[in-house]
């Protein structure tokens, strides 16, 4: 299988005061297509901060992100946006879901954006409704939901485009145990049985254990790039 | 709570830009209501400064009574015994003319005592000689000025057909008397000289006198009793001269009321932007243990500490713009009337009271409401604002709106307290329809645009319904919007009225002081005049259906003679049979007859009153037989008056004004024949004015009035502009978040400004439809609610107006939007997406 992903030197540097503070110094990972890495590290050591540049929502201090092949720091702000719609998917701690509209509405966003006509993907969102456990709820707003419900529509938002890759920012960071279980499973079920590459970032050594792949890392480097 | 000061000052020079917002709006809306407040009083003070400089200190003036068509009497005639005088100063008035620098001037000249005078403060000589002999005479500092006149210069004052040569021996200051110089130039000379002119000797036309305040009642019962032949009033109602003190007040309290309400929603927005901010604070102030009791009194404190910098600074300004302000009121400015400017104690308080506490008052509710949250809400600001469709609330708007319109229709008797009640329940059910309004709007926008328009355009209009922040968004515009509408809508029928409504009803008018039939004939028949008529007027109270009214009625010889002199009273129904031959008929007019549905043949009693609206002489209230109906808005915007019987209108009525009506023959000048009749009756006290003066000075009232609540609503639009921005600085605030996870999971910036694009449309939109249906429902309750203060007109909604406030609201959003899309470009998306 080829890399879906691939950095070359990446570094991002933020300002403290007067201070250039090095978070993420010369990454350079290689993610193949079909698997479900697990980023780990202490607080501060810059997992989520990777995960954004990997996502194309931060721009690197210096060098290189590749997304199938494509560097997408040189991608203008309209291709990043398709790239994140049709080959990505983003899955946050906060769920991040548009409060005002629908489950449904939620989910068809990224088609809305597309371009498509919503009325084309009707069976999909059938499908992953039934998928994330939320066919009956379709109607609902987020607020109506509980905090793994919700985190099932963000989910189910990431999946209705059928991308190639999912990234997810402590996924089950703000859930119970058992809901966080159930999540994982969940994500476990995606990565197997669509073959989507899934890239997410936990403290969780279970959560963690879910995944083919783990990145250690410490002070904004890799430490130990290993293979469950 | 050293600690907590020091945070809420720090936080207050920290965000400077906000302050700034906060402080400004608190100033302004600070400074228009002490101004707004004060400006009534200092203009009523100012007018009645310039009545009492013709009277000075006196309190008691006595005239002759011209029955007898001699305006004088000799000063020895007026019995002042057993009446203990503290000042006295007889006067004996005469015109003539003047020729200065190729100018031919109007004179007035005033024979008296001028050293009594300066005591009495009827003049105020700078340096020069008071004391006067044969042709001395004193001139005002302003005939000096504008004349190039000094001490020692000769002035040649042509009366009839006699010359005679006065020299200038001092100059006054153009106080007291001279408030009524007028254009003209008012010399004061001995009352010799006077006499003089006249061919008399000791003879007055006036006596101004002072008594204690105590006595005056009783020396004026005494001075009439034993001064047949003499007129006797108080100073304080010698002078009939009429002012339409109301309308002002009623337009001034409009605009007061505007700019409380549109500072209210200002500061209440302002209160969402600061707590929006202030959210993680307090979560830090709570999470180390601060309960939520003291932290409603951290918040409050602050807005406290706004209210007074506000307040201060605001109350500072308007004591400095206050005299300008009023000055721009005074419509004796060009009579030398000095704009009397006091500053009010209570008016200050209230000011200071408003701008202080307004602000926590307005917020207090908000913060409870932010400081309920759980503290994780808080902590992690997740709570959200998603605009909630309760059918409860939506039948509670409509409910509303039909009390407003259920008022509307019971307010029968146009009742003050009920207009304003309808008029305000409109707006809050506007505000409360909103959210529904724009749902619909949101709904047929969708189905008129279904698969034709991008996602962002979808999502825009989804918003709209949707999005409490973007509801409230255009709650704000439509109800600055419609509070400015409701302003212009007022001006707009007021200038309407003096311009358009008012009829040529004369050329020329002159007002008497009394009765006096000879004077009148001689006047009518003068060359020129093709028709005259007399008006005699007196005030009656009636109580109708519950409801007290009170009506200027005319005493009339003949009604068809009225009708065909005024075009402005038209009759609209007549019983010429009642009217022939009862000895009590009236005509009312059609607008309070509709009202307290009064027919012809029905019953009123009227109860005659003098001035002070006493009943007049005890008289018990007379019955009167309906007999016509009329249009009577040519006498005036209240469409209070009523016709009577001349026969019982003497009998019964005070005989308040009176004034001459003349229509003048195509070929002659208003101005000539005005001219000629103020020659002619020179030694009478008659006040002549053609239409056009009288339009004009109608007008320049009501343009000054209008300039004035231009320049206040203009400053209420600067407040409303400042909550308007706030509000979307607000919403920025608040939906930062909603387009970083747009932006993080399917759409570009430019998606992001489009769809705010598509918002703003969207609300022009709803401000063009829901501002010409809110326009129309307002234009209805608010002709209600001007009716029940008097100005009895047509009120338009204009398009005009219309449109001028929607091109205004137009180029606020898009300015506001233009800001918000290089927010947007700025925007922080890992920020506002939280991740360590």
């Amino acid at each position: 299988m080829g890399n879906i992903i691939q950095t070359e030197k990446l570094c991002k540097n933020f300002k403290v005061g007067s201070n250039e503070v090095a978070v993420l110094k010369d990454i350079e990972i290689h993610i193949e297509s079909g698997d479900f890495v697990s980023i780990m590290g202490p607080s501060g050591s810059g997992k989520s901060t990777l995960l954004y540049l990997l996502g194309g929502i931060d721009e690197p201090s210096s060098g290189q992100v590749y997304i199938q092949g494509k560097d997408i720091n040189r991608m203008k702000d309209k291709e990043k946006s398709i790239l994140r719609r049709r080959t990505l998917g983003f899955v946050f701690q906060f769920y991040n879901l548009v409060q005002n509209l629908t489950v449904e509405e939620n989910i068809m966003l990224p088609v809305t954006m597309d371009k498509k006509k919503t009325a084309d993907f009707q069976e999909q969102l059938d499908e992953i409704l039934e998928i994330v456990g939320l066919s009956e709820r379709r109607k609902y707003t987020p607020r109506e939901l509980s905090g793994g419900q919700q985190q099932r529509v963000a989910i189910a938002r990431a999946l209705i485009l059928s991308p190639a890759l999912i990234l997810a920012d402590e996924p089950i960071g703000n859930l119970d145990s058992k809901t966080g279980t159930e999540i994982m499973e969940l994500f476990h079920r995606i990565n197997q049985e669509k073959g989507i590459t899934i890239v997410q970032v936990t403290h969780s050594e279970e959560a963690a254990a879910y995944g083919n792949r783990l990145i250690r890392m410490k002070d904004g480097e890799v430490v130990e790039p290993i293979l469950v | 709570m050293k600690i907590v000061l020091k945070h809420v000052m720090k936080n207050i020079f920290e965000k400077k830009l906000r302050s700034v917002i906060v402080i400004l709006t608190i100033l302004l809306s600070t400074l228009i209501l002490f101004i707004g407040l004060s400006l009534n009083t200092i203009i009523n003070q100012t007018y009645t400064k310039m009545l009492q400089g013709s009277y000075g200190t006196s309190n008691i003036v006595v005239t002759k009574s011209t029955d007898d068509g001699n305006p004088f009497y000799e000063s020895k005639n007026l019995d002042v015994d057993g009446i203990e005088l503290e000042q006295r100063l007889d006067m004996i008035q005469a015109k003539g003319k003047t020729t200065i620098q190729d100018d031919d001037v109007n004179v007035s000249l005033y024979g008296m005592d001028a050293d009594a005078a300066e005591e009495m403060e009827l003049l105020e000589s700078v340096p020069g000689d008071n004391v006067l002999t044969g042709n001395e005479v004193i001139i005002s500092q302003r005939t000096a000025s504008e004349h190039k006149l000094e001490i020692g210069n000769s002035i040649k004052v042509v009366q009839a057909t006699n010359t005679y040569h006065f020299t200038v021996v001092a100059i006054s200051k153009p106080n007291g008397i001279y408030y009524s110089e007028m254009g003209d130039i008012l010399l004061i000379a001995t009352r010799e000289k006077i006499n003089e002119l006249y061919g008399l000797e000791d003879m007055v036309s006036s006596t101004l006198l002072k008594v204690t305040d105590e006595g005056m009642e009783e020396a004026i019962t005494s001075l009439q009793e034993t001064n047949e032949g003499l007129v006797v009033q108080k100073s304080s109602s010698a002078d009939t001269m009429m002012r339409d003190e109301q309308t002002f007040q009623t337009v001034m309290l409009l605009a007061i009321i505007i700019i409380v309400l549109i500072s209210a929603y200002v500061i209440s927005s302002l209160s969402k932007l600061i707590l929006t901010e202030r959210m993680p604070v307090l979560a830090t102030f709570r999470s180390v243990g601060a309960h939520k009791g003291m932290m409603n009194r951290v918040l409050l404190l602050e807005f406290l500490v706004y209210g007074i910098i506000g307040a201060g600074l605001g109350i500072a300004l308007a004591m400095i713009l206050l005299p300008f302000a009023a000055d721009i009121f005074n419509e004796y400015k060009q009579y030398g009337v000095e704009t009397v400017v006091e500053y009010n104690v209570i008016y200050l308080a209230i000011s200071i009271a408003f701008g202080v506490l307004f602000p926590a008052f307005i917020s207090i509710l908000r913060i409870i409401r932010t400081n309920a949250k759980p503290l994780k809400e808080v902590l992690f600001n997740t709570s959200f604002t998603p605009e909630k469709h309760s059918k409860w609330t939506v039948i509670s708007g409509i409910i509303l709106l039909g009390i407003a319109f259920i008022l509307y229709v019971v307010n029968q008797y146009n009742d003050l307290l009920l207009a304003v009640l309808s008029l305000l329940l409109l707006f809050v059910s506007i505000v409360i329809l909103m959210p529904t309004l724009l749902n619909g709007l949101s709904q047929l926008l969708r189905l008129l645009s279904r698969k034709r328009i991008s996602g962002e355009f979808q999502l825009g209009i989804k918003n709209i319904a949707n999005n409490k922040i973007v509801a409230n968004n255009v709650s704000m515009v439509m109800v600055v919007f419609l509070l400015l509408l409701m302003v212009g809508i007022s001006s707009t029928g007021i200038d309407q009225y003096v311009t358009k409504t008012l009829s040529k009803d004369f050329d020329v008018a002159v007002s008497l002081t009394e009765k006096n039939l000879g004077l009148a004939n001689d006047i009518s028949g003068m060359d020129g005049v093709s028709k005259s008529y007399l008006q005699t007027i007196s005030i009656g109270k009636s109580t109708m259906n519950g409801v007290a009214r009170s009506f200027g009625v005319y005493g009339v010889e003949d009604f068809d003679k009225v009708d065909e002199f005024y075009d402005g009273i038209r009759y609209i129904d007549l019983d010429e049979n009642r009217l022939q031959n009862l000895d009590n008929p009236i005509i009312v007019d059609i607008y309070y007859a509709e009202q307290h549905g009064i027919e012809i043949g029905d019953t009123v009693n009227i109860q005659p009153v003098d001035i002070n609206y006493e009943p007049f002489n005890d008289l018990e209230p007379i019955e009167f037989i309906v007999s016509g109906t009329m249009d009577s808005s040519g006498f005036g915007s209240s469409r209070d008056s009523a016709l009577i019987p001349m026969g019982i209108y003497e009998e019964q009525f005070a005989g308040l004004f009176y004034e001459l009506a003349l229509k003048l023959e195509e070929e002659f000048n208003p101005d000539e024949v005005k001219s000629r009749i103020a020659d002619t009756y020179s030694n009478y006290s008659l006040e002549v004015i053609t239409f056009d003066e009288m339009l004009g000075a109608q007008k320049g009232t009501i343009d000054t009035l209008i300039d004035g609540i231009t320049i206040i609503i203009g400053l209420g639009m600067i407040v409303g502009i400042l909550g308007i921005s706030n509000n979307l600085m607000v919403s920025f605030n608040q939906r930062k978040k909603e387009y970083a996870v747009l932006y993080s999971v399917c759409m570009s910036k430019m998606q992001i400004v489009k769809m705010v694009f598509v918002e703003t449309l969207i609300t022009f939109i709803a401000v063009i439809i829901i501002g010409l249906l809110g326009g129309l429902a307002l234009n209805l309750l608010l002709t209600k609610l001007l009716h029940a203060v008097g100005m009895v007109t047509e009120f338009r909604f204009t398009f005009e107006l219309y449109g001028i406030l929607c091109g205004v609201v137009a180029i606020l959003l898009i300015v506001s939007t233009l800001s918000l899309v290089r927010k947007v470009f700025q925007l922080n998306i890992m920020k506002e997406l939280r991740y360590e």
